[in-house]
């Protein structure tokens, strides 16, 4: 029943083509179809759907992310950094600066190694208990939720669970390669 | 188009829409933290210098490690104010509101991930940090399970965990309530 209804539909196209257009035009207008579907995926709007894959690729592209220097904002690391670096601090990317305690919770994100492409897990975690070091501040929010979704924001002081909640300096710990 | 014609091919889309939304994993799907990666072959300056050792982590792991670790920590054991989840959490699935109470606590009910990987996730979960305190015959969450327990949302909910402790208590799973205990006040269960 569906076949019969597909096979007239494709009889009476393929004869309205053969009776309106010469052989020739048929198999340019053919080629003109097949090379432009090959230059579909070119096309801005499907480049667009791939970088929106994961934002800490986006960001890593975009600042010309280094595995080198973690002073600078764009060290690989800091793709969802909100804050001052404790590498500026008297710390480093991973340890708290003399005077500081580092937050017992964080929230977790993945940047992009630009050097082996490999993404991995970044845990953001807040050095507190001292006046605010106000050096090297950084704004990166790649995977960043907003507010409301608190656990995936870093615009929130991440210094729960310790003994103070003044904020110091943000460390980016790595926890795991994806 | 016929009326049959139209319907089968409303059948041919719906089934096709059921498929993508379901977003099964791949058969690894319970993920791992044990295997570890060489310092030398991370290009940062800082884990090689201090040859830190990451884990490789994948799956339901990889989705703990995102939606959980930071406050429950890679140990399943953090501050007073997070709830335990090593060697306790496990208890909870004694019992039929336990076992949906751990798919309403809000962070998990809310989080971004489809019911199929919640339910990978909650399983590697409960075997990573409780495996010696679930039942002898446990039955592992599924899909379905997940779906129907998100569908619920908790009023208050220390109060459902408190009642969901009593029943736990009553059925002799546990002795005390104190087990359960968090925060800094020992009578917050």
């Amino acid at each position: 029943m569906v076949m019969q209804v597909i096979d007239k539909l494709f009889e009476r196209m393929s004869r309205r083509t053969a009776q309106k257009m010469s052989r020739r035009n048929f198999v340019a207008t053919l080629g003109a179809a097949l090379a432009g579907a090959s230059m579909l995926p070119v096309l801005p709007v499907a480049r667009k759907a791939q970088a929106a894959e994961d934002p800490g690729v986006e960001w890593a592209k975009r600042v010309g992310a280094q595995t080198t220097d973690p002073k600078a904002c764009n060290y690989w690391r800091y793709c969802s950094s909100d804050g001052y670096l404790c590498s500026c601090c008297g710390g480093g990317p991973a340890t708290c600066p003399p005077g500081s305690t580092p937050s017992p919770t964080s929230w977790v994100g993945s940047c992009l190694n630009p050097d082996d492409g490999k993404m991995y897990l970044i845990a953001y975690r807040d050095c507190c208990g001292k006046d605010s070091c106000a050096q090297c501040n950084c704004l990166g929010t790649a995977g960043e939720m907003p507010t409301y979704r608190p656990q995936l924001n870093n615009d929130i002081i991440w210094c729960f669970g310790g003994s103070s909640m003044v904020y110091h300096c943000s460390s980016a710990a790595i926890v795991g390669q994806v | 188009m016929t009326r049959s014609m139209a319907s089968a091919l409303l059948a041919i889309f719906f089934s096709g829409a059921a498929i993508s939304a379901s977003e099964s994993l791949p058969s690894a799907d319970a993920g791992t933290a044990h295997e570890s990666v060489d310092p030398a072959s991370v290009p940062d300056v800082l884990v090689r210098r201090n040859g830190t050792v990451l884990p490789r982590v994948s799956g339901a792991a990889e989705d703990y490690a995102r939606h959980c670790q930071g406050c429950h920590g890679h140990l399943g054991d953090s501050v007073v104010e997070v709830p335990r989840l090593k060697g306790r959490v496990g208890l909870f699935t004694h019992s039929a509101e336990g076992r949906a109470y751990i798919v309403q606590v809000p962070n998990v009910l809310q989080a971004h991930l489809s019911d199929a990987r919640l339910a990978a996730l909650l399983n590697w979960m409960l075997r990573e940090y409780s495996g010696a305190e679930l039942p002898g015959a446990f039955m592992p969450y599924t899909e379905a399970e997940v779906a129907l327990a998100r569908t619920h949302r908790l009023g208050s909910v220390i109060d459902r965990r408190r009642e969901v402790i009593d029943g736990l208590v009553r059925l002799g799973v546990v002795t005390s309530p104190e087990l359960f205990t968090f925060a800094t006040d020992p009578a917050r269960y």
